[in-house]
């Protein structure tokens, strides 16, 4: 009687041990097929974006598809800004040193510019903590006039690919806070980077001629 | 007695399948790639002058850089990345020149080296069409630093010494296969001696906390002010590598900088 137990538990814990190890192998199996199927409809996806941006210029940033969100919570992509001059800064609002001065500088070259194609840019490196609000928030607190003046923020990977394509360095702390460079691009109306200012605090002379080429 | 051994042997088969059927289900590591379990990285610079480690998450690794051979497949299943298609923004002039075409290596390189004269932007776009990323900083070092034997070989003059060898060394027109020297503590090949690679955050190369002023950052790099931050003076492989990521543009290609991918555990 026991010999009989003993071989009928070892059966069954071996059928089931069979069952298990099948059922594991199916789910594999449906795992992959699931990801392939997953990546050829993601392949067909980004086939169908590419071709919105087919016209822009070979050097022009505008050619990043990323989609941003303004300070009055609008949806835009960086091409929507074709057509005018931007004089564009990356930045955070929580930042105390750095960011208020090349505010400061940006509007100098406000104060001094008459040419009005010409517009203001603000992008927040830290999409965590600069929300559409805050972004509204700082403008105000910075008197900027919201007539020649926007903020973005979007998600890392637009962030890391604009500061990528403008050779702006950045890097989180841990603290949050981020260290940066520290520079003023005049963009073209096609969205090409016309000229860079680097540095804080200094002349702008060289940002208005240069805005006076274009 | 003997059907009672009998027993007991079909007893053990049954619980090892079950142990065997169970792992078969939890590790399901991606084809050519390896665990890295995480671990502390402690960058080079931090913003204080106490260095500040970093703690890298596990995920899985390549084990070989992107070959030539892989490459081209990737550009023939999306032709925007060809060589003649590039957009300046992207990818500069040198963007794969060393290919015969756009759709044939031809004879400077080997199908199973490392591709080079890649830019970022490629390199990105490659990784995730296979639903995986580049490397950030903190993750390509992490593994970077492990020798043959040990996780950290960063302390191990000979190590230092093999990687201060490679980087003595002038790129050669070829360059060799992958696979060919030894992998390292995780079981990743050519981190080290055939050619650089592309992070992910490359840009974060900067000295200083609070930066005042752009071109001081670049200027401080070596001299007294710059490496009073540094976390590890021995580490002089590092600091090279530290001085070629801060140096590199998204849009660079050149011949001997290559890239391998990462992929998050989910």
């Amino acid at each position: 009687m026991k010999k009989a137990l003993i071989i009928s538990i070892s059966f069954s814990v071996i059928l089931l041990s069979v069952v298990l190890y099948l059922l594991g192998g199916v789910k594999k199996v449906e795992r992959q097929s699931i990801a392939e199927a997953k990546q050829t409809s993601d392949a067909n996806k980004s086939c169908c974006t590419e071709k919105q941006s087919g016209e822009a210029s070979e050097n022009s940033v505008y050619q990043l598809e990323s989609v941003w969100k303004t300070e009055a919570e609008n949806k835009i992509v960086l091409n929507d800004l074709k057509g005018r001059k931007q004089i564009m800064a990356m930045i955070f609002t929580s930042c105390t040193y750095a960011c208020p001065l090349i505010v400061n500088d940006m509007k100098k070259i406000e104060a001094q510019t008459k040419r009005n194609d010409v517009n203001f840019l603000l992008i927040s490196i830290d999409p965590e903590r600069d929300t559409p609000e805050v972004l509204m928030q700082y403008a105000r607190n910075n008197k900027l006039d919201m007539k020649r003046w926007r903020l973005l923020t979007g998600d890392e990977n637009s962030v890391s690919e604009l500061a990528a394509v403008l050779g702006f360095k950045y890097k989180k702390e841990p603290d949050g806070s981020f260290s940066h460079s520290n520079i003023i691009n005049l963009l073209n109306d096609k969205g090409e980077v016309a000229y860079q200012h680097f540095g804080l605090n200094q002349d702008v002379q060289d940002v208005l001629e240069n805005i006076n080429k274009l | 007695m003997g059907l009672k051994k009998v027993n007991t042997v079909l007893l053990l088969i049954g619980l090892m399948n079950i142990i065997v059927s169970a792992q078969n289900r939890k590790v399901n590591i991606p084809e050519g790639m390896v665990l890295i379990s995480g671990g502390v990285y402690t960058p080079l610079y931090g913003a204080k002058k106490d260095s500040i480690t970093v703690k890298v998450e596990p995920f899985y690794m390549d084990k070989y850089p992107v070959t030539n051979a892989q490459f081209l497949e990737f550009v023939k299943k999306n032709p925007k990345w060809q060589r003649s298609k590039m957009k300046n923004l992207f990818a500069d002039k040198n963007y794969l020149s060393n290919w015969k075409s756009d759709s044939e290596l031809g004879e400077k390189v080997l199908p199973n080296s490392p591709v080079t004269n890649i830019s970022w932007f490629a390199a990105k776009a490659y990784c995730k069409y296979y639903k995986k990323r580049l490397p950030s900083v903190a993750e390509w070092e992490l593994v970077a630093k492990a020798s043959a034997a040990k996780p950290d070989g960063s302390q191990d003059p000979n190590y230092i010494k093999q990687i201060l060898e490679w980087y003595s060394r002038p790129t050669p027109e070829k360059i060799p296969q992958i696979g060919l020297r030894g992998k390292n503590y995780w079981g990743v090949f050519d981190l080290h001696g055939l050619v650089w690679e592309w992070t992910s955050d490359f840009f974060s190369a900067l000295v200083t906390g609070e930066s005042r002023g752009d071109s001081g950052l670049e200027r401080n790099l070596f001299c007294g002010s710059g490496s009073v931050n540094a976390s590890d003076f021995k580490n002089y492989p590092a600091f090279m590598r530290f001085a070629f990521r801060s140096s590199l543009k998204a849009n660079y290609a050149t011949n001997n900088l290559g890239f391998r991918c990462v992929r998050d555990i989910k």
